[in-house]
Parts: structure tokens; sequence; C-alpha cells
């Protein structure tokens, strides 16, 4: 094993052996704070955090449960704001784009996977799918088309007219890794996804995922599970709001 | 037990802690309840109650009719034939109502309504005297001294509940009469048909020989059935006496009886309006359930995680069910607490409203029967919707339980299709009462626009009655001397005198005949109304002669009699003609030729919706006496500030002359509306609720909704959803439901607006510029009702999609 501590202040290591990706940098968080201030309380779920994630990577986020890893993702995913540091998603500084232009960059930058599915009950497997091409714009005969390919890659066609609650819990989660890959955003995000799925449901995801690494998606998953983690190719640690270890290696390959 | 204390405790704590839920709630509750219980006793104490007499369902009351009447007095020898040749009606009294002048003193006098009563008249109504005793047969002996029972109302107003009154003597019309009994506080008899103003005295009736003629209607006669007897057949045998009248006596050859109810009789005016109230009350009470239910159906689902707790810890559901209950128990209780202050203020509203047709005749108080109905539903409300979340709620419980160790995928499609259906509901019950109030406030503006005939603006009436007994000359000298110093007031402009003014609901009418054409067939005479007026009478009210020349200073007594008619009676008997210099003879002024010299514009004589016209024969005063007459003032002033003015010139010519019913001609006309007037204010009050109801309810489960459906609005944000994508995502499905609620509304109110036709004016009910004002109206006020939840959808934290384990 080739464990690295990382040194705050040493300047952030341009080459992690082993990691595979192109080398171009996609996400650069510097010096990133978020302060939750609720009431007379002060939590600072993340302090002074900084992480370059490369196009192609696929990042594992573990760390105790609110260590702030969530925070994490949901900056990374454009849906809150930073107290402190400076954010680049491909090389443009989060803070300089207008509030009204994020979700547009959030549809077709960013897919999300969560751990509770959360697919939209009163819509229908298909129109689950549809839903961030249809926030995009495009025009139905594409929809149709994109929609059906990735339900076709997840395996789910066969359920394109069910609602969720028809469905087992792996298979909401597959029909939710379709919608987030749907757009065909370079970047997936995805906490947990496994966490409420036993574990065949939890292989199967995974494969998905790692199938779409292998497409060249740069993935951001938190797990807790040690098997999945093999999946990828940079394991991050993070205590109390900051990354407090970080592990590059050969990513366990699709089969 | 204790299970409920605890629950009873839990649940008054969950109240105390939202107390916006618990006091919108109970609003709702309250007005709907309170609402309902106030029309439900009103109805009932109009409708349903007994009158206050032994026995009441046997009285009945007994009219006269021609065909173009309904409803007519009835003849001193009719009354007897009624009476002798009936078996089938126990015992028949009439009564003859007379405005007397009772002034005793110093004091001012004061305007009675005194009812001349014939024998039997009390023991019709089987009510017995508080004080002293009822007339006896002596009393009815020609000569004897004048005696008077009280009402209970004379005695405490002008005799101070003197106990010892008997015997004592007071002054009636100039007369000294002396108090031999006195009636019961509930004892109230109208003295006119339409129950208005029940007598103040009573006197046994002496007639003269000619008020006893056949010909002469003046008598209102009431009977009391012998038991067993219902009133179809009493109906079927006065039908018989009344067909024997009319082959015998020519002039009774149209006339026939109407027999109805005592209770029929005063609650038939009353039942339209009260009617509608009801129906609209009810519509109330159905929003105010429903809103409450959404509420009970939001908080019920909001505390699903609670209720999973509970079950997870070894709570029955039926155990959940007790305790929703309990608190829905609760929350109906206060609601029906309020409701009942709510009903108290109505009751208070319409008795005051409705002062002149129901409380002096019927008191109104709320009783504990309709109290009792008011708390059973208002807990049967909290029953009923209480257990519709508590069932759902427990149910999905169970459900969300087995599903994958807690994932859900957000809110399943029931729970939405119930408050869908809530929303929907009421909105559409609130576009039905709007309709109906909107319809009749239509009307209303309508009829604002109808033109009496007259100008009623800056024109003060009174009456004032000289003694029967007075001489013509001295009546004829006491009017011109009255108008002539009225005249003289600053102030006042015209001053003119009419026996019954337009829109007072009384009047006098008889037959005539027209010179130079056949007689009339017998029964066939047609009638025409019988004004005396004084010279200026047509310039004071502004009526316009259209041909001819109103009356003049000669026409007095001893030169030509002269009438002047109006133009229906001109275009009915002299169509097509020039009825001027005519001339026509009526029974009332004899056998004299009477020559038409003018024709005036026709006025509203019963109220402005009744668009009926009647023939209309005007006398000059001088030369057709009468003793009681209206004044009219026509002022430059406002004619209230020139009351006391006038009140000291009456005084002034007699001072035991009682001046009355003294008013402006705007309030008389305003009161021929008046109880339409009254249950428009009501109708739109309710449906003021019901908007205020549908509206917070509509807000209510929609924001609701939102706080619901949080997670998927995340979930979309995180999807790239933008702002205007999530605002129109619950603006869409808002309208969808409002143009539903519209729709159905719309449906039911074509249907429903049928019911209200015959308290409409000159409007359809169906009319397109109401429903089309109620549609656009209340789509404003639930698109903001949409607006403001989808407003604030879209500023929900997109991170909650994550953050929701
Ligand atoms: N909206 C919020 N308001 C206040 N505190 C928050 C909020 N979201 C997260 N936190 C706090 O921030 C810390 C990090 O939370 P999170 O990122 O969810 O941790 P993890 O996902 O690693 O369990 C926790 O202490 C949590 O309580
Ligand atoms: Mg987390």
């Amino acid at each position: 094993m080739n464990t690295e501590r990382i040194d705050q202040d040493a300047g952030h290591p341009e080459h992690v052996p082993g990691y595979v990706g192109s080398g171009e940098v996609l996400m650069r968080l510097d010096g990133v704070s978020k302060v939750f201030c609720t009431d007379e309380l002060e939590t600072h779920a993340l302090s002074n955090v900084r992480l370059d994630v490369h196009a192609g990577e696929f990042v594992s986020i573990a760390g105790p449960s609110g260590s702030g890893k969530t925070t994490l993702l949901s900056i990374l995913g454009l849906l809150d704001s930073l107290s402190a540091g400076t954010y680049a998603l491909a090389g443009q500084s989060v803070s300089s784009i207008e509030a009204s232009e994020l979700p547009r960059i959030r549809n077709r930058q960013i897919g999300f996977i969560f751990q509770s599915f959360n697919l939209i009950g009163d819509l229908s497997v298909y129109d689950n799918v549809a839903l961030p091409l249809t926030y995009r714009g495009l025009p139905a005969a594409e929809r149709r088309q994109r929609v059906e390919a990735a339900l076709e890659r997840v395996g789910m066609s066969h359920r394109r007219k069910h609602f969720p609650n028809q469905l087992s819990g792996g298979q909401q989660q597959r029909v939710a890794v379709a919608r987030a890959v749907v757009g065909d955003p370079p970047v997936l995000l995805a906490d947990e996804p496994t966490g409420n799925l036993d574990s065949r449901n939890g292989d199967s995801v995974m494969e998905l995922l790692s199938e779409l690494h292998a497409g060249g998606a740069t993935i951001c998953m938190v797990t807790h599970n040690p098997d999945y983690t093999r999946y990828a190719t940079r394991t991050v640690t993070m205590l109390d709001g900051q990354v407090v270890a970080e592990q590059a290696q050969t990513p366990r390959l699709a089969q | 037990m204790e299970n409920f204390f605890q629950d009873l405790r839990f649940g008054a704590r969950l109240l105390c802690k939202r107390p916006g839920f618990t006091a919108s709630a109970v609003l709702a509750l309250a007005l709907g309840i309170g609402g309902t219980t106030a029309i439900v006793t009103l109805a009932s104490a109009v409708l349903l109650r007994p009158l206050p007499y032994p026995d009441s369902e046997r009285l009945i009351a007994i009219w006269e009719t021609l065909p173009e009447m309904r409803q007519g007095s009835v003849s001193d020898a009719n009354f007897r034939d009624f009476r002798d040749q009936s078996t089938r009606v126990e015992s028949m009294a009439a009564v003859y109502a007379r405005d007397l002048s009772l002034g005793y003193g110093d004091e001012d006098p004061e305007r009675v309504v005194g009812g001349d009563v014939s024998r039997d008249f009390f023991r019709v109504f089987a009510v017995e005297p508080t004080v002293g005793r009822t007339f006896s047969d002596d009393a009815y002996a020609p000569g004897r001294g004048r005696v008077a029972v009280l009402s209970h109302e004379l005695w405490r107003r002008r005799f101070g509940r003197d106990p010892q009154v008997y015997g004592k003597t007071f002054v009636l019309n100039g007369q000294l009469h002396r108090v031999v009994g006195v009636m019961p506080a509930d004892y109230r008899v109208a003295a006119d048909a339409r129950q208005q103003a029940p007598f103040d005295l009573f006197r046994p009736l002496h007639l003269s020989a000619e008020e006893r003629g056949r010909g002469n209607h003046m008598l209102q006669v009431y009977g009391r059935l012998r038991p067993g007897v219902s009133v179809e057949q009493a109906r079927a045998e006065m039908d018989t006496i009344a067909a024997r009248l009319a082959q015998q006596y020519p002039s009774q050859a149209e006339r026939g009886v109407r027999v109805r109810t005592l209770k029929e009789q005063f609650a038939a005016p009353l039942r339209p309006a009260l009617l509608v109230l009801l129906g609209a009350v009810g519509l109330v009470l159905l929003i105010a359930c429903a809103n409450v239910g959404g509420l009970l159906l939001a908080r019920g689902a909001s505390r699903q995680g609670e209720f999973a707790i509970r079950l997870a810890l070894g709570a029955g559901r039926r155990r959940i069910v007790r305790q929703l209950l309990t608190e829905s128990l609760l929350l109906s209780l206060l609601g029906g607490g309020c409701g009942v202050l709510v009903a108290l203020w109505l009751i208070d509203l319409v008795t005051l409203g409705l002062a002149e047709q129901l409380s002096r005749v019927i008191p109104v108080e709320i009783d504990l029967g309709i109290l009792g109905f008011s708390l059973a539903v208002s807990v049967l409300t909290g029953l009923v919707f209480g257990i519709l979340p508590a069932l759902s709620a427990s149910r999905s419980e169970v459900l969300l339980g087995l599903k994958d160790g807690g994932a859900r995928a957000t809110v399943g499609p029931g729970q939405g299709r119930l408050r869908r259906g809530l929303i929907v509901g009421e909105l559409a019950l609130a576009v039905t009462l709007s309709i109906g109030a909107g319809l009749m406030a239509h009307s209303f503006v309508k009829l604002q626009g109808v033109d009496p005939g007259f100008d009623e603006h800056n024109l003060l009436t009174f009456r004032v009655a000289l003694p029967e007994d007075a001489e013509d000359r001295e009546v004829v000298a006491f009017y011109s001397r009255l108008i002539d110093r009225l005249k003289a007031l600053p102030g006042a402009q015209e001053v003119a005198a009419i026996n019954h003014p337009p829109l007072i609901r009384q009047n006098m009418n008889g037959g005539f005949s027209i010179e130079g054409r056949p007689p009339w067939g017998p029964g066939q005479e047609p009638l025409t109304e019988y004004q005396v007026v004084t010279r200026d009478y047509f310039r004071a009210m502004k009526i316009p002669v259209v041909r001819g020349r109103s009356f003049s200073e000669h026409d007095r007594n001893g030169t030509t009699g002269v009438v002047v008619i109006n133009e229906t009676m001109a275009n009915l008997y002299w169509p097509g003609e020039d009825p001027i210099g005519k001339r026509m003879r009526t029974g009332w002024t004899g056998d004299e030729w009477k020559q038409i010299v003018g024709v005036v514009a026709d006025t509203t004589r019963f109220s402005l919706d009744n668009t009926r016209r009647a023939a209309e024969t005007y006398f000059p005063f001088e030369q057709a006496q009468l003793r009681a007459m209206a004044v009219m003032v026509r002022t430059s002033v406002e004619p209230r500030s020139l009351v006391e003015a006038v009140r000291g010139q009456v005084r002034g010519l007699d001072a035991t002359l009682p001046m009355y019913a003294t008013q402006t001609m705007e309030q008389v006309v305003a009161d021929s509306l008046g109880d339409r007037s009254f249950s428009l204010l009501l109708l739109c009050l309710f449906a003021l609720t019901a908007l205020v109801l549908a509206g917070t309810g509509i807000y209510g489960l929609l924001a609701y909704q939102v706080s619901q459906r949080s997670r998927e609005v995340g979930i979309r944000m995180a999807l790239g959803a933008r702002v205007g994508d999530v605002r129109r995502l619950f603006v869409v499905e808002g309208a969808k439901l409002i143009v539903a609620g519209l729709l159905v509304g719309l449906g039911t109110s074509v249907v429903l607006a049928r019911f209200l036709e015959s308290l409409l004016y000159g409007v359809s009910a169906q009319d397109g510029l109401t429903f089309g004002i109620v549609a656009v109206l209340l789509s404003v006020i639930a698109l903001v009702a949409v607006y403001v939840p989808a407003r604030r959808a879209s500023q929900i934290d997109p991170m909650v999609a994550l953050r929701s384990e």
C-alpha cells in the first residue's frame, strides 16, 4: 500500500502515482470552508479543504458520519455555496458564475446519485429519467432516444412505465443512475449510492459506476464500504471537515 | 380512561404548539358551525316551531279571493255565513284593524294598532289574559261602555306593568276606555296578512249597518279546527260554502275562499329566503369541513414520522386512530364553542334585520336543542375528518415501514388525490355560493335602477288621523291649514297629502263604471285604486301629468266632480282613445259622475320588485275627504332635519293629534326591498366567508403540498430545474385544479341557481355576467392561493434532496 499523508501547507501533489485520468484538473477546491449557522450554533462542516479532481478520476470519499462528506459533494455539485475559499469547475471560478446560470451548469456538467434514490413518486421511470433532458429543453425525439439508451444501459428498459414505488431498491437506484447519466455529464456525484441496498444490488450498482468510469466519466463517490472503495482510482478520507488522507490506487476494473 | 386523558393532554399540547393550525381550524369550524346553527335556529323558529298557542296546528286564517287577488279581507256578512255554516271549524272569529290615537294627560299622543274583535276571538287562540279578563258577551251589546284588553307590550310601555291596571281608564281617539285585561307577552297576533305589526290593544267589534254589508271587505278571520279535522277537509268545506254564496249573491260571483294554517301564513313570505340561506349556510359548512379536513389531513401526514415511531414502539393501529380522534374531538369542541358565539351574534343580526317580520311576532332565542345540534355537527365533523387522515396516516406508515429499510420514493399518489379532491371541492362550493350571492346582488343593482315613478329624494312623510266623527268641513280646513303652515317652514318646498302613498302596502280600492258603456256583468266589475290627494300632490311628488291637467283650487266641494287617472287605467279602459272629458262613477263616491281631467304617469304601488301596475283613480281631497291622510313634505334640506319643526306645527294645530309613521320616502323605497336587501346581505356574508375559507383552504393545502414535496423540488433543482421551472410546476398543477373546481362549481350553479329564481329580479338564473365575474374573481383568488406556495417552492434549498436521511 502506498499511503501518503497530505500536508496542508505542502501544496497539491500534481501527480499522484497510479491514478487513471487525462490529467487535466476538472474541479479544484482551494481553502474551502463551509460554516452552518443555526441559532447560536456554528458548525464548521468543512475547514480549509483543498482538493483537485482530475478528469477521468474515480474518487472515493470515506469518513465518519458528520465529517463533511455530503457537504463536500453538495459544494462540488453547485448545490451549496462556500463560506470561504475558491472552487473552480473546469477552470472557471464558481463564485463568478451568475446564480441564474447554476441550474444550467448542474444540468449539463453534473449527474447526481443519492443514497435514497430520490426518484419522484408521481413520475414514471421513463419520466424520471427524462427529467434532466426536459430541463435542458431537448426535443422529444432526441429525448426519447437518449432515455431509452440510458435505461438500456442500466437494464431497466422493461420497467419504463412503472412507478418508483413498484420497484425494488436496487431497481430504483439503477433508474437513478440512468437519470444521472442520461444527459452525459462529465461529472457524476454519488452520495452513498449503495447505502440502502443489499450487497447483491450494491454490487451491480458499483459495476454500473465502474463501467461509466471506464467510459470516461469523472466520479466522486461517498462510501463506507471498503469493497467498493476498490473501484476508485483514489480514496479521500475526511475527518471533522478536513481531508486527512488521500491515497491513489489502481482500480479494480469492471468485469 | 387513563389513555383518554393522556391523549387529551397530548392533543391539547399539540394544539398549543401549532397556534396557526389551531386558529385556522377553529375559525373555519366556528364559521361553519355558527352559521349553520344560526340559520337552522331561525328556520326552525319560523318554519318548524309551533306558534305559542295551545294546539296551534289547528289554527287557520280564512281569506276571500278574487281571480286577480289571492288573499283579501272578508266582509262581515260573509264571515257570519262562513262561521254559521261551517261544521269542521270549531270556532271562528274576526278582527278589524284600526289605527287609533292613544293619549292622556300632557303626554304626546301615540299611534296604536287596535283590533276590534268579534266574540270568541280569544277563544279561537285559546289564550287567557294574564291580568283581568277578556270581553264578556255584555260588551257586545249596543251602547255599552268602552272597554279594552291591552297587549303585554302596551301594558309594559304605557302602564308600567301595573298589576292593578284592571278598571283603569285611558283616552283612545278622544274617548274614555276602561282596561279589563292584559294578554300574555307571546300573544302577538298581527294586524296584517304580512304579520308585520302586532295589535297593541283589543276592543269589542261594533260595526255600523253599512260596515256589515257583504261588499265591505275589511275583516281578518281566524278559526280553530275541530280536533281531528285536517286543513284540507276544512278547505273543502269552506269552498263549498263559498260556492253556495257565489250562487246566492251576484256580488260574490267571482269570490272564493282561501284557508291557510296560521303557521303557513306566517312562514310563507319568509320561506324562499330562509331556504336559500339554509342552502347557503350548508355550503359554508361543507367548505369549512373541507377546510378543516384538509388541515387535519396535512397535519396527519406531516406527523408520519411520529406515527412510525409510535408504531415501532408497539402502539396498535387502533390506538393511533383513537389518539387522532381524541385530538379531532378536542378541536371540534373548540370550534363548536366558538361557533356558538358566532351563532349568537348572527341570530342577533338576523332578528334585528328581520325585526319587522320576525322578532315582534315570534321571539327567536337559541335553544338547547339547536345548541346540541351544533355540537353534534362539530363533533361529527371532527370524527369524520379525524378518521380520514388517521386511516391514511396509519396505513401509509405500515406500507412505508415495509419498504426497503425506510427509504422512500417521496409521497405516494393516494393522499395527493384526496387533497386535490378537497381543493376542487372547496373551490366548486365557493363558486356556487358566490354565484348565488352574485345573482342576488345583480338583481339588487337592477332594482336600484328601477324608477318608482316619483322622486323619493328629499321627501318626508308622516300620517295624521282626525277623529272619525270630525265634520267634513273641519277636515278640509284642518288639512289646508296644516299644509299652509308646513309650506311656510324654512326648508319646505311643496306639501301635499294622500290617503295611501306608494310603496306603503296599504290601499283602498273598489269598482267603477264608465258613462255610456254597458255595465259590467256581475262579478266582472274591474277594480281601481282609490287615491285621495290634495291639490299639489303630483307636483310635490314630481309625478308627471301626461295629458290634461292636475287638480286646481276650483276642484272643491260644490264644483264639478273631477278625477285624474293614471296611464295604466287610461290604457286599459280607453285604449286608443282620449279619456279626457270622459266621465266615470265609482262605488265609493256614489251616483255622481266624475269627469276625467287628467292622466298622470304610473307610480310603483307595491314594491320596486313588483312590476304589477294597478289602475288608479285620484280624487281631489276637497271633493272626497278622508280623516286619515299621509302628508308629504318636499324639502330643500335633509328631510329628517324638519321632523321637529313639522311636529311643532301639528301640535300647534291640535295637541291631541298623534303624528305617526314618520319616515323619509327614500327609507320607504329602501324598506320595500327590506327582506331582499337583508337576505342579500346575509348571502354576501356567507359568500365572503366561503371565499375566505376556500382561499385559505386552498392555500393551506397547496402550501402543505409544497412542504411535502420540498425533497422533490430539491431533486429537480439538482437535476437542473430553474426557479421558473419549479414555480411553473406548482402553478400548472394548481391551475388544473382551479379549472376543474371552476367547471364543477359553474355546473353546480347552473343546476342550483334555479332555486333562486323566485328571488331574482330582471336577472336570469343563468346570468352570464354574474357567472363571468364570479369565475374571474375566484380564479384570481385561487391563483393567488396557488402562486404564493409555488413561489415558496422555488425558494427551497436544493440541499434538502441530499439531506433527507
Ligand atoms: N444545513 C445544515 N445546517 C447546520 N448544520 C449542518 C447542515 N448540514 C450539515 N450540517 C452539519 O455539518 C456537518 C457535516 O455534515 P455532512 O456533510 O452531512 O456530514 P457527512 O455527510 O459526512 O455525514 C455535520 O456536523 C452536520 O450536522
Ligand atoms: Mg452524508
